[in-house]
């Protein structure tokens, strides 16, 4: 039987052994899960960045509006998930952003609780 | 004492000692956990004094690697059937002070004897999750017992409303349970669902993460939508239930109930809530609770895929079902997330004779290499579908903005929406006036002497020959346009004449909907 085929070793479980089989590029190219800094607020959508209401060093209550976001003929209006000090402000007014493109970083007042913030929550609509 | 007296009494000894659980030190370490035991939240959830207990003297039969001779009471699950407002229901609650409330064969076979119940009475099954999963001395037993819990699951899908409850942990093999039910109820801090757990996934991958930001409430409720109800207490959860038992029928082939019809608060002026700058955003919500009695809606899912609103809400003492784009979150753009969201909310409420509302207001479908590379065409098709599969009575209002794929995938007449309404406002079209300009006119544009000139004066052309419902009109594509001030009328007429509706649809085992 010919068997020219180059197999891999794939650990699924601690206890268990290496399996021998072949891989998807999914799995391959997978990249450790890294916790995402909550501080960082990124772009959730592309679009236009209309008017920045903050300045670096402001202090921002939870809910406070951050900037006008355009995206899909639509003003968004990207608030703050939390009470913090504008650090650093990434973007300008006009510029036109893909997705997931850092934009603020927003020192938070507190710590942040293990599970509080599983995603960015910009667009906490009660708040 | 008479002989029935003293018998009498050993029934009352070993049931206050079965109702103990694993006694009271067990007890104690769950309340500490800030969990309540198992009979306690059934006597919290259900009507005072309404719940009879079945199999508290069950036990397990296991006897090997030391179960044998070790007495695990009611084998750690409650099972039973009670009242909740007066409506009857079936409902078990695995019991973590007794052995984990680890699911063995015998503990299966009460859950799977309370489910059979309840879907040969056609009356809702409540399942309340906190266990540690399969006991592992019961090995392949204990297997068997979830697959039979997962097959009645399905078989009793659409037939009862299943809702779950988790409580406590629910792992492994055991959290699809909840995933087959309809509704899944996560308290914050309490609920833990995951396949493979934090420990697991360290060791395999180095992926460090803590449990609660696995799977805990706040995760299932906001990313990945397995949970459709998030509270920050048990008692909190509880009232939830409650709520959501009001707007649901007892199985699929209740006639609906009407209850007293309230009007809206005043508060919410309809034709205010929509800003006249068609960018500017605006929460659906408040249209919602315009039209519905006493402005309640009863939001499901509300803290995933937040860019489409799916819930409950009653027009003139009927329940009914809304769908509606939110121009609030991502412009009320479709994607992969909402459209799931939508088409799973729509098949509930078809299969349970509930009607349905649409209302519209989005620019499109979400661009994006992820969103394509996700699966936007397979998830997108699961709307459509869900919308054409519905033979419940269903009427669409425009709000807004139509556009493109959209404007079919949103319950167009094309899908067989029984009436379609439009606002004045409305914007029905192909695409958007921009987009539609570049491509029409782009000829006149280039040849010009200033395009973007000549590209403003064609988009204003486009904008108001098509961006308005009377396109739509004339092809009887939209119903009638109507004053927003008249909506709940015209959907209180609506429900009224399609209380009958009967449609025919080709035999057929079941359809192939784009899992």
């Amino acid at each position: 039987m010919k068997n020219t085929e180059e197999y891999e070793l794939f650990q699924i479980f601690p206890d268990a052994g290496k399996y021998k089989t072949k891989l998807t590029s999914k799995v391959r190219n997978h990249k450790p899960w890294k916790r995402p800094d909550p501080q960082e607020i990124f772009s959730i959508i592309p679009g236009t960045v209309s008017v920045i209401k903050i300045g670096v060093s402001d202090h921002i209550e939870k809910g406070e509006e951050l900037m006008e976001y355009e995206a899909m003929k639509m003003q968004n209006i990207i608030k703050a998930p939390f009470a913090g000090t504008v650090e650093k402000i990434f973007v300008k007014e006009g510029e036109k952003l893909a997705k997931g493109v850092l934009m603020i970083y927003l020192k938070s007042d507190k710590e942040f609780v293990a599970g509080e913030y599983t995603t960015s929550s910009v667009l906490d609509l009660n708040g | 004492m008479s002989l029935l007296s003293r018998k009498i009494s050993e029934l009352q000894e070993r049931t206050a000692k079965a109702e103990q659980g694993g006694g009271a030190s067990a007890i104690a370490k769950q309340i500490a956990m800030g969990k309540l035991p198992a009979r306690e939240r059934i006597s919290q959830l259900l009507d005072e004094g309404s719940f009879y207990e079945y199999d508290l003297f069950i036990e397990h039969d296991a006897r090997e690697f030391g179960m044998e001779g070790k007495a695990l009471a009611g084998d750690g699950v409650v099972i039973g059937t009670g009242t909740i407002k007066g409506r009857p229901v079936a409902i078990y609650a695995q019991d973590f002070t007794v052995a984990g409330g680890s699911l063995g064969s015998m503990h299966a076979r009460k859950i799977t004897k309370i489910m059979d119940y309840a879907l040969k009475m056609r009356i809702p099954l409540i399942g309340i999750n906190d266990s540690g999963g399969a006991r592992i001395q019961e090995g392949v037993n204990s297997l068997a017992g979830y697959g039979e819990i997962f097959f009645r699951n399905t078989l009793a899908s659409g037939v009862i409303p299943q809702l779950s409850v988790i409580l406590g942990p629910c792992a492994g093999g055991a959290v699809y349970s909840p995933a087959l039910t309809d509704f899944v109820f996560v308290v914050d801090k309490i609920s833990k669902m995951f396949i493979t757990g934090p420990e697991v996934i360290k060791s395999v991958l180095g992926e460090e993460i803590d449990m609660e930001s696995l799977g805990g409430a706040r995760v299932h409720s906001e990313t990945t939508g397995n949970a459709h109800f998030f509270a920050n207490s048990e008692a909190e959860c509880f009232e939830q239930i409650k709520t959501l038992l009001d707007y649901i029928p007892a199985h699929n082939e209740c006639k609906s109930v009407k209850t007293r019809a309230d009007e809206p608060s005043r508060k919410f002026k309809i034709d205010q809530i929509v800003p006249e700058d068609p960018t500017e955003p605006y929460d659906v919500r408040d249209v919602i609770k315009a039209v519905t009695d006493d402005s309640q809606f009863f939001e499901v899912h509300e803290l995933w895929a937040a860019n489409i609103v799916v819930g409950f809400g009653r027009i003139d003492g009927r329940s009914v079902g809304f769908v509606a784009n939110q121009p609030l979150v991502l412009a009320g753009v479709l994607d992969c997330d909402s459209s799931d969201k939508a088409a799973r909310f729509i098949r509930f409420c078809d299969a349970f004779n509930i009607p349905i509302v649409t209302l519209e207001d989005m620019p499109g479908y979400l661009p994006g290499v992820d969103q394509e590379h996700a699966g936007v065409i397979r998830h997108g098709a699961k709307l459509l579908y869900a919308y054409s599969e519905a033979t419940v009575p269903k009427v669409t209002v425009i709000l807004r903005k139509a556009y493109g794929g959209g404007y079919i995938a949103m319950n167009s007449r094309h899908l067989r929406a029984d009436f379609v309404f439009a606002w004045p406002q409305a914007e029905i079209a192909v695409m958007g006036p921009e987009g539609a300009a570049n491509i029409i006119f782009r000829k006149e544009i280039v040849e010009a002497a200033d395009p973007e000139a000549m590209r403003r004066v064609k988009v204003e052309e486009y904008k108001q020959k098509f961006a308005n419902p009377y396109v739509a009109a004339a092809k009887g594509y939209i119903d009638s346009v109507i004053n927003p001030n008249d909506t709940r009328k015209y959907l209180i007429h609506a429900f009224e004449v399609s209380e009958n509706k009967t449609v025919k649809r080709p035999n057929k085992k079941h359809g192939l909907p784009p899992f």
